[in-house]
């Protein structure tokens, strides 16, 4: 908990850089909060955060509702001011400047179009305030409509389209006054499924495109696992990890983003003198140097049911099937263990009946630790 | 076993007898009592007369006056409405609260209580005009009328726009500021825009309300000849039927252009009806300029709303208004000699709010059914709203005076009056009641194999008794302090309360008017506080339908 709630990021596992992650964590910060406070009434809503996001990155806040990930964004916005810390765009504060002057926009869950104005003049909306002449805006509109697939949809009103293109509309005016930072409050959660992946693909297409930075909020731990750069997983108002997409998920500091991101099964044991725990019959080193009460993390994808005789050496545990569903690509099995519940997907279902009693294998490199929480 | 009726389309599902008795005799009453009086008034005068519209210099004065009046208690009325209702859906005004109250309180005043009052605070033996500030004004007139009828006005935009502004995501605003715009522009450019047809929509209320405005211009008008008042003159000084006919016909046709523009806007809908209403949290920060001017306005106008409810208060407990400012109860204790009035007023009106609120029950029920007929209904049920006071005081007058329908000099006359005029409250409310019930309520009774009676009796009667209590209450509210009709319909035999206050305030009878006044003031706030305790009685049971 201790290093959970340090708002400071990157823990060991921060610095470690996956082959698969993107080199983030060197660039200058682009967006920097420094412990940033807020309070809405006698409610604290954001606690302590701080965050460094780089330049041309793209950051997930992500966490349930009322975690303080909206609240995070519309203090970077300029909506609410911090009861303490500070907020820099680039080597400027930008703390207590008001929205329309931090050269940043956002994109609302709501789109937030308005009912009055065309499609046209709502992505010119921008560009009038800052007085661009009427060729420029003319030309820009274009651009930008044809840059979100819209072309052609400038004289028609927000109510005659789809949520999906709505959306865009709302992204292209967004884009139109190309602002340093592009802020999205759940810009895909009233959309259907199908639509909302299509459209988080071209939000990832039109960030590296343009190369803009961007600080995305959900509350859909698929949606940020597949977008971002960076996620930080936030848990009343404080940040509860801060890291790449295959770090949270494989590496969790806290039991909460374990549970919260993906399905999780837990042993809770503790960790002997000599740097080891005990775990289906084996003693197994902890590599990562934490001690004491810990909680091992098992991801059920890296859980391997056997019927029939076990391997040597390798850490396993009894169980017995009570449940199943198939889910098309897998198969998913609730197994009744000593530690609780277990959930375990297997990639080529094998059936099995119900009662079955079975030996879940466990993968030791697989192992992950968490401080045990109280 | 229910016999059903043919209908004309084969899709339509069928309609059993009672409900088909039930709307005959609807259709028949609003025939008679809506439909045969308005037709009366314009049948009545022949031609000649009709023409003398044109010729008449005090009617054609009185025609241009009433336009002017119009215009100008209708701007300054929506505009000052626009700000309350600014202020008070705003989170950071100060006292947003107290404006609100401020901004309700008018509606509960008789139709002829600002102007008294008015007359009683700023006139010539007015209490802040000559005592305090020692000035000798004459309120009587055009300007006296204007501050009357702004002050009592107000508070119809102020709800209308409220609702608009409150349908208004903060997200909008929002947007707005991200993309550049100060606060002041994004007022300007989103929210006022996104209000606009709220505020249109609260210009036709007004000015239909305006228009028709009997009660304060009987009381502050003077000698400015005005359309609504000038068929009473015609009537009580002239005894010329003819005349007030005219003039109460001419005075429909602006009504009810109004009427029609109105109900087209609200028919078309709004642009803000997108999502749900976000935070208030998320409303972007009121300019400081901005906050300063609304807060000014509002609190000069609340100044004008207490000094309403003050005159009428003190001028009931005062020795003599202007002379002898000792305070005593004496009036108070009059107010019994007027019992046998009051005891009418109370009668007809509770007679007349139960017809308003059953019928309007009734009529909105049927408006739900296919009935052949149900068009012409909905049309009767909402066609007394476009019909100014007065025209329906004539109507009855000429239509029920006389066999074969005598009503004439009895309280029924009052009663069947108010009662049919104020239908469309009751009416409107109840169905947009309806419309709150979901369809698979009635659905699933009916798979149960509940019948229209059962269907009336086991889901619509309880559904709605709140309606049906909110509408009784209202219109109790508006029947007990009604003037407009009343004063062509009383007659020895059934002279109502408000009409001897307007006798009282003629003849400067001040403290006994005013404390007539508070006599209704009071019954209307115990209707209020009964309202709000069966709103919230009923509240948590029928939550979730």
């Amino acid at each position: 908990m201790l290093t959970a709630s340090q708002p400071t990021k990157s823990t060991d596992a921060g610095r470690r850089i996956d082959g698969l992650d993107r080199n983030t964590s060197t660039a200058q910060a682009h967006v920097r909060m420094t412990n940033v406070v807020k309070d809405l009434g006698c409610f604290r809503a954001v606690d302590n955060v701080s965050l460094d996001i780089p330049r041309g990155g793209m950051l997930t806040l992500l966490g349930p509702s009322g975690c303080g990930k909206s609240t995070t964004l519309r203090l970077l916005a300029g909506f609410y001011h911090p009861t303490e810390g500070e907020i820099f765009l680039g080597d400027e504060e930008i703390t207590s400047l008001p929205p329309n002057r931090r050269r940043m926009t956002m994109v609302f869950q709501e789109y937030a179009l308005f009912p009055h104005l065309t499609v046209a003049a709502n992505v010119a909306y921008g560009l009038k305030m800052q007085k661009q002449p009427r060729n420029r805006i003319a030309a820009r509109v274009a651009e930008m409509l044809e840059l979100v697939g819209l072309a052609g949809a400038d004289g028609k009103y927000p109510h005659q389209l789809s949520g999906g293109q709505q959306q865009r509309v709302a992204l292209a005016r967004a884009l139109a006054i190309n602002p340093e930072v592009l802020l999205l409050d759940e810009p895909l959660s009233n959309l259907d499924a199908k639509l909302r992946v299509k459209l988080r693909e071209e939000i990832v297409r039109l960030q590296k495109v343009l190369g803009k930075t961007m600080v995305f909020v959900t509350h859909d731990q698929e949606e940020a696992l597949s977008i971002s750069d960076q996620i930080a997983v936030m848990n009343k108002g404080r940040i509860e990890q801060l890291g790449s997409p295959t770090d949270i998920y494989n590496r969790p500091t806290t039991r909460y983003v374990a549970e919260f991101i993906g399905q999780a099964n837990f042993i809770d044991v503790d960790v002997a003198g000599d740097g080891t725990v005990g775990i289906g019959g084996l003693s197994l080193p902890v590599k990562s140097g934490i001690t004491g009460a810990v909680t091992a993390v098992i991801r059920p994808e890296t859980v391997k049911i056997v019927s029939g005789p076990v391997p040597v050496g390798s850490p396993t545990i009894a169980g017995r099937v009570s449940r199943r569903a198939f889910h098309g690509n897998m198969m998913r099995y609730w197994i009744d263990t000593d530690f609780g519940e277990w959930t375990v997907d297997e990639a080529a279902p094998d059936p099995r009946t119900q009662s079955d009693d079975v030996k879940l294998l466990l993968s030791a490199d697989r192992l992950h630790f968490v401080p045990r929480e109280a | 076993m229910a016999l059903s009726f043919a209908t004309t389309a084969a899709t339509r599902p069928s309609v059993e007898r009672g409900v088909m008795i039930a709307a005959m005799i609807a259709l028949v009453a609003l025939v008679v009592f809506v439909l045969f009086p308005t037709a009366k008034v314009l049948a009545y005068p022949p031609l000649a007369d009709y023409l003398q519209m044109f010729k008449r210099t005090r009617w054609l004065t009185a025609a241009g006056n009433s336009v002017v009046i119009t215009v100008l208690s209708t701007l300054s009325a929506t505009i000052i409405g626009f700000v309350f209702a600014f202020v008070t859906t705003r989170r950071d005004m100060p006292a947003r609260r107290f404006f609100n109250l401020m901004g309700t309180l008018p509606l509960f005043a008789p139709p002829f209580m600002v102007a008294f009052a008015y007359i009683l605070m700023f006139g010539r033996q007015g209490l802040v005009t000559r005592e305090m500030l020692g000035l000798n004004i004459n309120i009587f007139g055009w300007h006296g009328l204007w501050l009357a009828q702004t002050v009592a006005f107000f508070p119809l935009s102020m709800t209308i726009i409220r609702g608009v502004l409150q349908g208004i995501h903060p997200s909008s605003e929002q947007a707005s500021l991200t993309l550049g715009a100060t606060e002041l522009k994004a007022l300007r450019t989103v929210t006022l825009p996104l209000a606009m047809p709220g505020i249109i929509g609260a210009m036709l209320v007004v000015a239909i309300t305006v228009l028709a405005d009997f009660g304060n211009a009987v009381v502050i008008a003077g000698n400015y000849p005005l359309l609504a008042t000038e068929a009473w003159f015609r009537m009580e000084g002239l005894a010329d039927l003819n005349g007030a006919a005219v003039v109460v016909a001419v005075l429909l046709i602006p009504t009810i252009a109004l009427f029609l523009a109105s109900r087209y806007l609200t028919s078309r809908g709004s642009f803000t009806t997108v999502t749900g209403r976000g935070s208030d949290m998320d409303q972007i920060a009121t300019p400081l300029g901005v906050k300063i001017a609304c807060v000014v306005l509002c609190s000069i106008v609340s100044l004008l709303v207490v000094s309403l409810y003050v005159g009428i208060l003190l001028a009931g407990l005062v020795n003599s208004w202007g002379r002898d400012w000792s305070l005593t109860f004496k009036h108070w204790g009059e107010v019994m000699n007027y019992w046998p009035s009051l005891q009418t007023s109370l009668l007809a009106s509770l007679l007349a709010a139960a017809v308003t609120a059953v019928l309007g029950q009734i009529l909105a029920f049927l408006n739900s059914r296919s009935i052949p007929f149900r068009k012409t209904l909905d049309f009767l049920a909402v066609l007394p709203g476009a019909l100014p006071g007065v025209f329906v005081g004539v109507g009855f007058v000429l239509a029920f005076n006389a066999p074969p329908i005598q009503l004439g000099g009895s309280i029924w006359i009052i009663v069947l009056a108010l009662g049919f005029w104020h239908l469309p409250l009751a009416y409107q409310s109840t169905v947009s009641a309806i419309g709150q019930i979901h369809k698979s309520i009635e659905d699933a009774a009916r798979d149960l194999g509940a019948s229209e009676l059962r269907l009336v009796r086991d889901v619509y009667v309880p559904l709605l008794s709140r309606s049906l209590i909110a509408s009784f209450l209202q219109a109790f509210i508006r029947s007990v302090s009604n003037i407009s009709v009343v004063v062509f319909l009383v007659a020895p035999g059934n002279v109502v309360v408000t009409f001897i206050i307007l006798q009282m305030i003629g003849g400067a009878n001040w403290t006994g008017a005013a404390s007539l006044t508070t006599f209704l003031l009071f019954i209307t706030f115990v209707c209020v506080g009964l309202g709000h305790l069966v709103a919230a009685r009923n509240a948590p049971r029928l939550r979730g339908v």
